[in-house]
């Protein structure tokens, strides 16, 4: 008897240890899931974590928007091991937010995606330098160091080097330097331009202390060259989702609710985004609030005004996206009509135009956002 | 007798206390040492302007002082104090692990049984063993989240079998060690009274074993939360430490005393499950009979 007590009890006493932590987990991740029980469930799989990038998809379930739509949608935050493609394709979600060229680049390996919503109207990505350096111009970046993430996210930088003669695939004439995720190189001029979305790291620059002057950079500091203003900007952030799932009547009717909800959502953003940048607070309460702040007002200007109405694809838009991506994603064709339809999102603004919201925005200006120290 | 009844526990309690306070005291001495270490390291390159191996500065190494307030400021203009943020985080992160832990312990005892009764089990099944500890656990995160969430499981429960993953290597290869390590002549006399083998394995081979498997649960301990957070990416959960870790890996260079924090806190949630082990051990241990422990 006394010889079984002694594993026993040490069994026991690593079991209750782990019961308890058990416990008190699933105590505090139990959310009651009953009365959604009659809506129908879908899964939104963002391209990066929660961040006011994502504001208008947390604004229409937070303020309700889905549910009225008859949907319980779960908004799974991404990260860098997570490639939205894969995570629709795979069917762990139905919808997915990812950049243009992202669709594209897979649909060309056989992954059968489709473009439903095109969200972002104009391109985020710039070039920056400092100011005293006088590279104010792609061309001026002849012989310099210019940085980029790569893996996808250099084409339209890529696409603006070649434009102005130099051919940063092989090197010559520029040097490419791989850019990682804190713009901290930049700070110590590591390399002569650096590439920046206007809602993250052109703010990560302004928001960090110039150790001459002791007071922060000002964007008089910089040079900010707009891919966009280049001619080479891309279509960003748009809903995907796989062609299998959308052939079906029933998966259309269920697309059509989730875009209005959606562009709801963001509609909500454009004209109460104070509120908005408290959503995604809430939603990610380790974010820095001034950073957050920026980055709405960001978002909104790449997706306000939006002449065709929000989420409509702009032919001539994709055509130049697709051109860019063919040359420089080494595609085996030409991305064509196929890898989007705009029917859905025109039935979504048609549903939102009847109920009397405004779904271009034409009079959404711009505010002003003082960046804070650190993004506090 | 009352003399000497009232002394004894007396003088024990002094004895006792006595080292506690050495102890204590050490702990402070080397916690002491480290926190100059750190400190004078900094201020030497910093004030020498010495850029090897790295630049030294506010980014590369806050003051320790700096990180430990990070812990008690809001982690966002008025969001809740970021130890409280980190508290929960590592509440959740602990679940995933101890799950995880648990897991990876019972399966590593019992593919450590097969092969000390066998030896045809040792040698198919060993290779594999340990061929599954040379596959990163990076590459096998996403695919058993990927499975997993197939088969509509909660997120949380694919991080606890990613954590299993990396818990389950050191318990096999231990417990295999142990089962082995039982003294022949007492083999010998359970055969000779034709004892069963699995009379065998628990009042003989289990026990002389236990030595071997609890140092692998100390080490499993510390690898389970290691795997959790690991695990944690893949799997889109941003409620635990290695969701913090991203965010805060992003926010960097604007403040970098935040990540530095929730590495403290990752570090104190693998101490706590390390003495978790170290107290279960106590127990076991002392309950064992002499000559088998």
């Amino acid at each position: 008897m006394k010889q079984r007590r002694y594993w026993v009890r040490g069994i026991a006493a690593l079991g209750v240890a782990t019961a308890i932590w058990a416990a008190i987990g699933t105590a505090g991740a139990s959310p009651t899931k009953q009365h959604a029980a009659k809506l129908t469930k879908v899964t939104l799989q963002l391209k990066w974590v929660t961040q006011a990038q994502f504001a208008g998809y947390y604004a229409a379930k937070a303020k309700g928007y889905y549910k009225q739509a008859g949907l319980d949608v779960n908004i799974k935050a991404g990260g860098p091991q997570i490639i939205p493609e894969q995570v629709v394709a795979g069917g762990q979600a139905q919808f997915g937010i990812d950049w243009l060229s992202s669709l594209m680049t897979s649909r060309d390996k056989g992954i059968d995606l489709v473009n439903i919503a095109q969200v972002f109207t104009r391109s985020g990505l710039t070039l920056i330098t400092w100011k005293d350096t006088g590279i104010n111009s792609i061309a001026k970046m002849k012989g310099k160091t210019v940085a980029n993430w790569l893996g996808g996210n250099e084409y339209e930088v890529f696409a603006a080097l070649v434009k102005n003669g130099m051919d940063p695939v092989t090197q010559k004439g520029v040097k490419i330097f791989q850019e990682p995720f804190t713009m901290d190189f930049f700070l110590k001029r590591q390399v002569d331009a650096a590439s920046a979305m206007t809602y993250n790291e052109l703010a990560q620059v302004l928001e960090a202390t110039n150790d001459k002057t002791g007071k922060l950079f000002k964007l008089s500091d910089l040079n900010v060259i707009p891919m966009q203003k280049v001619g080479t900007g891309m279509l960003e952030d748009g809903v995907f989702t796989t062609g299998k799932w959308i052939k079906d009547k029933g998966h259309q009717a269920i697309a059509k609710k989730f875009l209005a909800a959606s562009f709801k959502g963001w509609i909500y953003c454009r004209d109460h985004w104070r509120d908005c940048v408290n959503t995604v607070l809430k939603n990610g309460p380790a974010l820095p609030r001034g950073h957050q702040t920026w980055q709405m007002n960001e978002i909104n200007a790449l997706i306000w005004p939006a002449k065709l109405g929000i989420g409509i694809m702009n032919p001539a838009d994709y055509a130049r996206s697709a051109k860019i991506v063919k040359t420089y994603g080494k595609l085996k064709k030409l991305p064509g009509h196929e890898a989007y339809r705009t029917d859905l999102a025109k039935a979504a603004d048609a549903t939102l135009r009847r109920q009397g919201v405004d779904i271009t925005g034409r009079s959404w200006k711009k505010a002003k956002v003082n960046v804070t120290a650190g993004g506090k | 007798m009352s003399a000497i009844a009232v002394e004894r526990p007396r003088e024990r309690y002094v004895e006792g206390v006595k080292r506690g306070t050495g102890r204590v005291a050490l702990f402070v001495v080397v916690l002491g040492s480290l926190w100059g270490l750190w400190e004078g390291y900094r201020s030497l390159w910093i004030h020498q302007g010495w850029t090897w191996p790295f630049v030294v500065d506010n980014t590369t190494m806050p003051h320790i002082h700096d990180i430990f307030a990070a812990l008690g400021r809001p982690s966002q203009t008025g969001g809740p104090l970021l130890g409280t943020l980190l508290w929960h985080a590592a509440l959740f992160t602990a679940k995933e692990a101890a799950v995880g832990f648990a897991l990876g312990a019972v399966v590593g005892f019992a593919l450590g049984v097969l092969p000390a009764h066998s030896k045809l089990a040792q040698r198919g099944l060993l290779p594999y063993v340990v061929a599954s500890q040379t596959v990163p656990i990076l590459a096998i995160a996403p695919i058993v989240v990927i499975y997993l969430g197939s088969l509509q499981v909660t997120a949380w429960v694919s991080v606890a079998v990613i954590a299993a993953y990396l818990t389950f290597f050191p318990v096999t290869i231990s417990t295999l060690r142990g089962l082995t390590s039982a003294d022949r002549r007492a083999l010998e006399l359970m055969r000779s009274y034709a004892t069963g083998p699995w009379q065998v394995l628990w009042k003989l081979r289990v026990p002389s074993a236990l030595p071997y498997i609890f140092t692998a649960l100390k080490v499993s301990a510390t690898a389970s939360v290691v795997g959790a957070i690991i695990g944690e990416a893949p799997s889109s959960i941003q409620n635990g430490l290695g969701g913090e870790i991203v965010v805060f890996n992003q926010y960097y260079t604007l403040d970098p005393t935040k990540l530095w924090a929730t590495n403290v806190v990752a570090a104190l949630l693998g101490i706590i499950f390390f003495l978790v082990v170290v107290v279960a051990e106590k127990l076991v241990v002392r309950r064992a009979p002499e000559h088998v422990a």
